[in-house]
Order: C-alpha cells, then sequence, then structure tokens
C-alpha cells in the first residue's frame, strides 16, 4: 500500500511539472490537457473504498496508461517528422517538457507492466 | 424498491418486470424474477447506470430500471440509509480519508457492530450519535441477523 | 455441394473475427456491440467441400425490436442454414446459452462454440467441453479468433454436423406451456416452424402474430397470462442454462476485478468526461501531426512529377494537370486519412468507446438520442456511410432516422483534405488548433442539427438504452492496422474512381475552349454564372465551382482547387473567407455516396432531399455568420 501512495505522489508531481513546462513552453493546450491527466493521479489520493480491491491501484494503472498514450504520441509525430529529412525541411525539435514526457511515459510503461504483473489481475477472493 | 432506487454497490434480487417493448431484449439479457443484479455505479450525472447481470455488464437508463421491481439479497451489504433500526455490522466504508477519521471518532469503523436507533441516531461502543445524513449513505452495513445466518451455514 | 453456415450470438463476441478466420477475410472487427448490422458472406473450402458462411447481427434473442435483430432471425426462419453456428462469449457464456437454447427451438444442426477461450484460460476460467455436450446435446468446440485455437476442429466438427439428421432434443417447459403451445401450433401454417412461431407468440413477439393463419383468433388461448408465461419460458431456459454452467465450468468469481478498476477511472463521476475530450484532441492532433511530413513528401513526389510532364500540350496537360495534380492533391492527404483510422482503430478495439456512450447518454438525451447514437455519430468521423448503415442497430425508428439525418454533419475524414489545405494556405501557423476548432464546430452543428430535426421533422419521446458494455481489450498492433487498412483502403479506391473520373471533367472543364488562360474556361463561366449566389460570401468562382464539383465527393473540392490555381501552393485565401468556406463545407451537402445511402436506409426520396435542402440552408446561414462576425472583427 504504501508502495502505491508513493507511485501516485510520483505521477502525480512529475505530470503536473511537465505540464507546467508546457505552459511556459506556450503550449497552453497541451499543457491542460497533462493537468487532466494528472487529476486521475490526484483523484487517486481520495481513494480508500472496498477493501477487497483498491482502486488507488486503478488510478496509477489508467493514469500510467493515459501518459503513455501521450508520450507515444510525442515519439510517434517526432519519428513521423523524421521523414522530412528527405525533402530537406526541418524535423521536430524536442522540447524540454517532450523529453521529460517520454521519459515519464518510460516509467508509466514499466507501471503498467508490473500492475499487470501483480495487482490488476483476476485476484481470488482473499478468504 | 425500483431497480433505479438501488444503491450502488449493493446485490439485488428482481422481484417482477413491468411489460414493455423492451421486455424481451431485457429477458435476453437475463433479467428475470428471481435473478440477482450487481449494482456497478451511476454514469456523471446519475443517469444511466451500470449494472452486473451474471457476466455481463449493461447499462439501463433510469427510465428503463424504473420498469424492474427489485428487493436488495439478505448477504448484501446496504448504506445505512437505506436500513430498518436494528443491529448492523460495518462492512466497508466508503470515501475519503476525512471522512473516515470522522467516522472513526465516533466509533464507527471497517468491523465495528453498531446499532441503528429509531430515531435515526447511532449507538457505537463510544456513545449515541447523530450523523449527518451524507456520512450515513457512505457506512455499508450486514444485518447482525444476516450474518449469523451465513455463520450457521458455514 | 455448398453448405451454408451462419453464425449467429449476443453481440460482441467475436462472430466477425471469426468470420474472419474462417474465410480469410478482413472484415470490420471492433470491440463495441453492433458493430454488424447487415449479414456478411464468404466462402471457403475445406476437404473439398464448399463451405459458405454467413456473418450475422449480434442479436440477445430471437424476438426482435431493431432491424439488425431483425436481419439475424429472419435469416435463420426463412433460410435457414445447413449448419448454425451459435457462439457463445467463454466469460459471459449465460446469455449465449439462452440464445442458443432458443435456436434449437428452431430445429436446425446447432454447433455451440465457445469463443475467447484464451482469455478465459488467462483468467482461470475452467470449461469441460464432454459435460457441456452431454447437457445441450449438440457439438461443442472451443475456439479463439485471435489465436486460432480450435478453429480446425470447428471445420472439422462442421462437416460432421452436416451429415448428422438427428437433431437435438428441446428443452420441455411444463405441462402448463406446451399445452399452450400445442393448441397454439395449430394456428399456424405447416411451412413456418410452428413450435418456434408458438412460443414467441406466447412471449409477446409482434411478428409471430403476422404470420397467423387467417381468421384465427388466438386470444381465448392467449388469455390474461401471456405475460406470465413468457416469464416462465424464459426462467426455464435461464435456470437449464445455469444448471448446464454449474456442472461444466469452474468459474473464478472475481474476473471483472481489473475491468472495474479501470472502468472506475474512465467513467469517473467527475474527470471521466474531461479525459474523453483530452483524448479526442490527442486524436485529432495525431491525425494531423504525425501525418504532416508524409503529406508533405507525397506532395513534393508529385510536384517533381508534373514539373518533368509540363502542360504544353493537351496529353501532357491532361495528364500532369488533370490526373496528377487533381487525383495526386487528394492522395497525399491519404496519411492523414490512415492517422485518423489509427487513433479511432485503437479507441474501438480497446472497448472505450461505450463507456463514452455511457457518459454521453444523459446529454444526448437532452437532444432524444441515446448514448448508442452517440456511438454510432462517431463512426462517422471516419465515414459519413458507414454511420448511416450502423444506425440500423438502433432500435427506435425515430432516432435511427434523426442520426441518419444528423449522420452528414460529423466531420468525415473525407474533408480532411478540404480542411488541410485551406487550413494550409490561411492558418499557417495555428494548424492543429483550427483544425481541432473545425471538429469541435461539427460536433456542436451535429447535436444542434438532432435538436432541430427532432422538433420539427419528427416528434417523440425519449428512447431507451440497453447496451452492453464489453471487457476491455489491450488493442493489438496488428488488430488496428487491420482496422485502419480496412475502413482507409476506401479512400484509395475512391481516388482510383470518382475522384480520377471528375478530376478529368474538371480538366477538360478548366482547359476548354481555351487552353492560354483559365479566366475564360468552361469552369470559370460556371463559377462566375452562379457567383451572385455566394456574393455574400465572399467566395470566387474558383471557389464556386470547386463546390460545385464537389457535391459528388468532398476531396473533389481540392483536386478542383489545385487544378484551377494550377497546384495548391499557388492558392491564396484570406483567413476570413477561409474560415468561411471550411464552416460552409462542414456542412454543406452529403456526397454523393451517402445520399444513396441515406435513401436505401430509410427507402424513401423524401429524406435525402431534407438531408440536401436542411444542409445548405444551414451551412450557408452558418457561413454567413461567420463572414459578417470575422469581417466585423478584423
Ligand atoms: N482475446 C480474444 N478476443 C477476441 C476473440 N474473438 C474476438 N475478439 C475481440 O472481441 C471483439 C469483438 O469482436 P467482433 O468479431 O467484432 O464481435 P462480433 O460483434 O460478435 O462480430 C473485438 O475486439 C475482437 O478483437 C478471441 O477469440 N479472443
Ligand atoms: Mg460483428
Amino acid at each position: 500500500m504504501k508502495s502505491v501512495t508513493i507511485t501516485l505522489w510520483i505521477m502525480l508531481i512529475t505530470s503536473i511539472t511537465i505540464g507546467i513546462g508546457y505552459l511556459f513552453e506556450d503550449d497552453v493546450i497541451f499543457g491542460i490537457i497533462i493537468f487532466i491527466f494528472s487529476t486521475v493521479f490526484l483523484l487517486g489520493f481520495r481513494e480508500l473504498g472496498k477493501p477487497s480491491y483498491s482502486y488507488r491501484i486503478a488510478h496509477i494503472y489508467v493514469g500510467s496508461i493515459l501518459i503513455v498514450m501521450t508520450a507515444g504520441y510525442i515519439l510517434a509525430s517526432f519519428l513521423f517528422s523524421l521523414v522530412n529529412l528527405i525533402i530537406g525541411e526541418e524535423i521536430m525539435s524536442l522540447k524540454i517538457s517532450d523529453m521529460l514526457l517520454l521519459l515519464l511515459g518510460v516509467y508509466s510503461s514499466y507501471n503498467i507492466y508490473r500492475l499487470r504483473k501483480t495487482a490488476i489481475r483476476p485476484e481470488k477472493k482473499n478468504n | 424498491m425500483k431497480l433505479s432506487e438501488a444503491p450502488t454497490g449493493v446485490q439485488v434480487e428482481v422481484l417482477h418486470i413491468e411489460e414493455s417493448d423492451i421486455t424481451p431484449r431485457l429477458r435476453g439479457i437475463g433479467i428475470l424474477p428471481g435473478i440477482k443484479i450487481e449494482v456497478l455505479k451511476n454514469a456523471p450525472m446519475g443517469d444511466p447506470r451500470m449494472y452486473r447481470v451474471f457476466s455481463k455488464v449493461i447499462t439501463l437508463r433510469n427510465s428503463e430500471a424504473n420498469l424492474i421491481e427489485v428487493q436488495v439479497s439478505e448477504d448484501s451489504p446496504l448504506p445505512l440509509t437505506f436500513v430498518r433500526p436494528g443491529d448492523y455490522k460495518v462492512e466497508y466504508i466508503e470515501g475519503g480519508k476525512i471522512a473516515r477519521m470522522n467516522l472513526a471518532s465516533i466509533g464507527i469503523v471497517e468491523g465495528a457492530v453498531i446499532r441503528l436507533l429509531g430515531d435515526r441516531r447511532v449507538q457505537t461502543d463510544k456513545g449515541i450519535y447523530d450523523v449527518g445524513f451524507g456520512k450515513l449513505s457512505k457506512v455499508h452495513v450486514l444485518p447482525m441477523k444476516a450474518l449469523f445466518k451465513a455463520d450457521n451455514a458455514k | 455441394m455448398v453448405i451454408t453456415v451462419g453464425l449467429v450470438g449476443n453481440p460482441n463476441v467475436g462472430k466477425t473475427s471469426l468470420f474472419n478466420r474462417l474465410v480469410g477475410a478482413r472484415q470490420y472487427v471492433a470491440n463495441w456491440p453492433g458493430v454488424t448490422v447487415t449479414r456478411i458472406e464468404g466462402a471457403t473450402t475445406y476437404k473439398d467441400q464448399t463451405l459458405h458462411f454467413i456473418d450475422l447481427p449480434g442479436i440477445y434473442t430471437l424476438s426482435t425490436t431493431s432491424i439488425d435483430e431483425k436481419v439475424a432471425r429472419d435469416f435463420l426462419l426463412y433460410t435457414p442454414p445447413n449448419v448454425t453456428v451459435v457462439i457463445i462469449d467463454s466469460l459471459s457464456p449465460e446469455q449465449g446459452i439462452y440464445l442458443l437454447l432458443e435456436t434449437l427451438e428452431l430445429n436446425l444442426n446447432v454447433i455451440a462454440v465457445f469463443n475467447v477461450i484464451d482469455e478465459a484460460k488467462k483468467n482461470g476460467i475452467k470449461i469441460d467441453k464432454s459435460s457441456l455436450e452431454t447437457h445441450l446435446r449438440v457439438p461443442v468446440v472451443l475456439t479463439s479468433a485471435h489465436t486460432g485455437e480450435g478453429i480446425e476442429q470447428l471445420f472439422e466438427t462442421i462437416l460432421a454436423t452436416f451429415k448428422k439428421t438427428n437433431r437435438a432434443k428441446l428443452l420441455d417447459y411444463g405441462p402448463e406451456i406446451e399445452s399452450k403451445v400445442s393448441e397454439l401450433e395449430n394456428c399456424f401454417d405447416d411451412i413456418y416452424n410452428k413450435r418456434f412461431l408458438a412460443l414467441k407468440l406466447i412471449e409477446g413477439d409482434k411478428f409471430a402474430r403476422e404470420l397467423l393463419k387467417k381468421d384465427v383468433d388466438v386470444s381465448s388461448i392467449l388469455d390474461g397470462s401471456a405475460s406470465n408465461l413468457a416469464v416462465k419460458i424464459a426462467k426455464t431456459r435461464y435456470d437449464y442454462a445455469l444448471n448446464v454452467l454449474n456442472s461444466a465450468m469452474r468459474k473464478n468469481e472475481n474476473v471483472l476485478t481489473s475491468m472495474e478498476a479501470i472502468d472506475h477511472v474512465f467513467t469517473h463521476k467527475y474527470i471521466g468526461i474531461p479525459i474523453f475530450f483530452a483524448l479526442m484532441y490527442l486524436a485529432f492532433n495525431f491525425t494531423f501531426k504525425a501525418s504532416e511530413p508524409l503529406v508533405g513528401l507525397i506532395e513534393a513526389g508529385f510536384q517533381k512529377l508534373t514539373d518533368v510532364i509540363g502542360s504544353s500540350t493537351m496529353l501532357t496537360s491532361l495528364i500532369s494537370q488533370g490526373i496528377i495534380n487533381g487525383v495526386g492533391s487528394v492522395i497525399s492527404f491519404i496519411p492523414s486519412i490512415f492517422a485518423l483510422f489509427f487513433a479511432l482503430g485503437i479507441m474501438e478495439e480497446s472497448g472505450y468507446l461505450p463507456r463514452i456512450a455511457f457518459l454521453m447518454d444523459k446529454a444526448m438525451c437532452s437532444l432524444k438520442l441515446t448514448g448508442r447514437s452517440f456511438m454510432t455519430l462517431l463512426l462517422g468521423f471516419g465515414c459519413n456511410v458507414s454511420s448511416v448503415m450502423a444506425a440500423r442497430g438502433l432500435s427506435d425508428e425515430r432516432e435511427r432516422v434523426t442520426t441518419i439525418l444528423v449522420s452528414p454533419f460529423v466531420s468525415c475524414s473525407a474533408r480532411i483534405p478540404v480542411y488541410l489545405m485551406i487550413i494550409g494556405i490561411a492558418f499557417p501557423n495555428h494548424k492543429a488548433e483550427a483544425f481541432f476548432v473545425m471538429y469541435l464546430l461539427s460536433i456542436a452543428l451535429t447535436a444542434l442539427s438532432a435538436r432541430i430535426i427532432n422538433k420539427v421533422v419528427m416528434k417523440g419521446e425519449s428512447i431507451p438504452l440497453v447496451m452492453e458494455l464489453p471487457r476491455y481489450r489491450f488493442p493489438s498492433l496488428s488488430n488496428v492496422a487491420t482496422y485502419m487498412w480496412n475502413r482507409g483502403k476506401h479512400f484509395l479506391q475512391k481516388a482510383g474512381t470518382i475522384i480520377l473520373v471528375a478530376s478529368i471533367i474538371v480538366w477538360g472543364l478548366s482547359y476548354f475552349p481555351d487552353p492560354t488562360n483559365i479566366e475564360n474556361s468552361f469552369a470559370a463561366m460556371i463559377g462566375k454564372g452562379l457567383q451572385f449566389i455566394f456574393a455574400p460570401l465572399g467566395f470566387q468562382w474558383q471557389t464556386v465551382s470547386a463546390l460545385l464539383f464537389g457535391g459528388a465527393a468532398k476531396e473533389i473540392i481540392v483536386s478542383s482547387f489545385a487544378q484551377f490555381y494550377g497546384g495548391i501552393e499557388n492558392i491564396v485565401i484570406d483567413p476570413v473567407i477561409a474560415a468561411t468556406l471550411m464552416v460552409f463545407i462542414l456542412g454543406y451537402i452529403p456526397c454523393f455516396a451517402t445520399l444513396a445511402a441515406i435513401k436505401s436506409e430509410t427507402n424513401s426520396l423524401k429524406y435525402p432531399i431534407i438531408s440536401v435542402v436542411y444542409s445548405l440552408f444551414i451551412s450557408y446561414v452558418l457561413a454567413l455568420c461567420v463572414a459578417v462576425v470575422g469581417r466585423m472583427i478584423l
């Protein structure tokens, strides 16, 4: 349970930082989107629901999926922009927030992988 | 009680379905008298709602769920606001840390045995309290009698 | 010798996936109920036998409330296949067995297939095949359309069952119902399956009533107790199903916890809807950003090609201007279209789409539509024809027609090239934002139209929503790729057919009678002749002509523009007119294919005409607003 809380904190703080980063880089809409995704982690703290299953994990899980998708979007845009090299135009330049987001994406995929292995799984009723 | 009025998280048993155009489809999905349905969650505005029938999750609007008359299954925890006065065991508490702390301070914790009095006040180990409606609805309880039965069955 | 095999089952159990496996087809598969709305046929040979497979829409029962259900029921009733395969979801088999029991009443050669066995195994569900076979008295095959497990065996079983003559014994409903059934059986002609119809009659199915012999009166047999008996019938079937499963299946109690967990966040009270909009923004931005470099590359390639060929003679002009420039300008936007389908594919395959329907249902309710129709309309972002077709899955006639009529306002992917062209010219610094705004506008216009149509054309109540939410699945790349290809290839075909032809016609109209000056061409004459209509919007003759030709298919607008200006890079449009133009294009008349679909789906000329008149009117008014407001601001 403790590691879950820590993960929530890590995800929340880094994602908010990245969101602010995007605001400073004048990408307001994208910043807002990151904020929306970080509220997934924020609301995770409210969950103390049913004892049999912790919804906090769900928040980490889904939040991580969303972050991975966003990072994947940045990555795909970057990779496709490499095509520009052929016609001699500039490729997309990755800004600092983009880099951070990609890193967070890697961490999130690790989260997803880990949770799929352990927590998010049809568990037996704990008697 | 109508299906649309059943609180989330409880299991209900269908008693009767009013005939309408969609009754055959409801029957096909498995909504029949005697069948147990689990109320899963509400959409943002409280309508439609998600239910589990056998292993399928389906959504119904409240206007359709109104056609279905149900009763809460005996072994399904209910919010304190839904039960008659009597002795209950707290099964789980919905809601955040603060709500839990508040409830714990008056002796309502998971696993505790409490008594709901006729005037809707709650008697716990720590005394008799007047608890707000909002908080009461977060406390899910099982009647002591049902627990007793379940234990005997084991 | 041809063996016909019908595939029936609940929605979303993998019928189409299995069909694709069996006949090697690539039909549209997605993780939400109601994808297949017509019967799809395909043939294959196995051991020198020709097997003809028919994929049917998903149903819960053979009593029917919507058109797609009727398609499945009528098929089984009037043209019974040699073998009927009832496909059952191994993770939620109860409803499947109910349908199986109903199908058995039709006295067909039935095989029960428990599909998605791969997921069942992962979830620790054990299925005892032989026990199922003894209890259900039909051959049982366990399959997975994903891994291919059991497919071979299914083929074998089909061949074996086909030869079989003794049919499975039917369920006994107890003396009270059985006596009613035998009484009622006399009221039907011999050509029908009387027992089936008699049961359906008791269950209150209207169509069974229509098939009664003339001048028989069943009201004496079906006194007030019918609805009680109907419940009893259903209950007998379910009790049987549960008993069978009890002995043949070991289930893990908490199978769906992970799904609940995910759903908890995706359909969250507060953040469910914001997440949806954020994802939509990402999806449309992806369409735009990821494909932009590829679009540039292809454009550059075609540009080179036209330059090499030149346009000095009539023939070279036809090739370089009419064909390469005209068609090429459209083809170069194909990567964007594929990118959009990629994003939509993930959304559909993961099972997220029905959750959106769940979230948005309340909002749709105020438009007198359901979340179901919201889902149908989302399909329209791909192609309006598919959303018009998919509206069949809507059980209420009024909702269906409304959905069909508003479908054209959902900004289909054929409009992407047009927007991208105009945005590229007029808003080079705010491409992504302008693109997203168009989509928001499209949603608003769709909602507004639904409101208007419900007020004016049809009046009615709100409609029931009974929808199954499928399990979440991690979308596999191959599935998404298939989806993308399936839906995107349509545009390649279009480029080779209607757009090619239209481009050549447009070329002809702009080449003759004076090849040296396009201002004297037929196209210019037409455009200038009609320009007065669009004078308030500030359109030039090129725009007017392009809009006229683009009525057939929206991409032709791009191709016409490219030809009138001799290439996209030569076009200049000022931002206000560009915005006006985009708003006008968003709404103005559905393309021919959509109109044809509207006509065939509503079976009347009235609705296509309403659609054309209404959309011209509303888009003109809106465009005028944009033009006026735009000029005031700038
Ligand atoms: N894991 C798994 N998924 C399947 C299988 N068969 C179908 N699916 C998935 O189930 C969903 C619905 O499939 P589809 O063929 O459209 O179902 P239909 O509505 O019955 O035609 C899709 O997301 C498929 O990818 C299977 O055998 N295993
Ligand atoms: Mg299908």
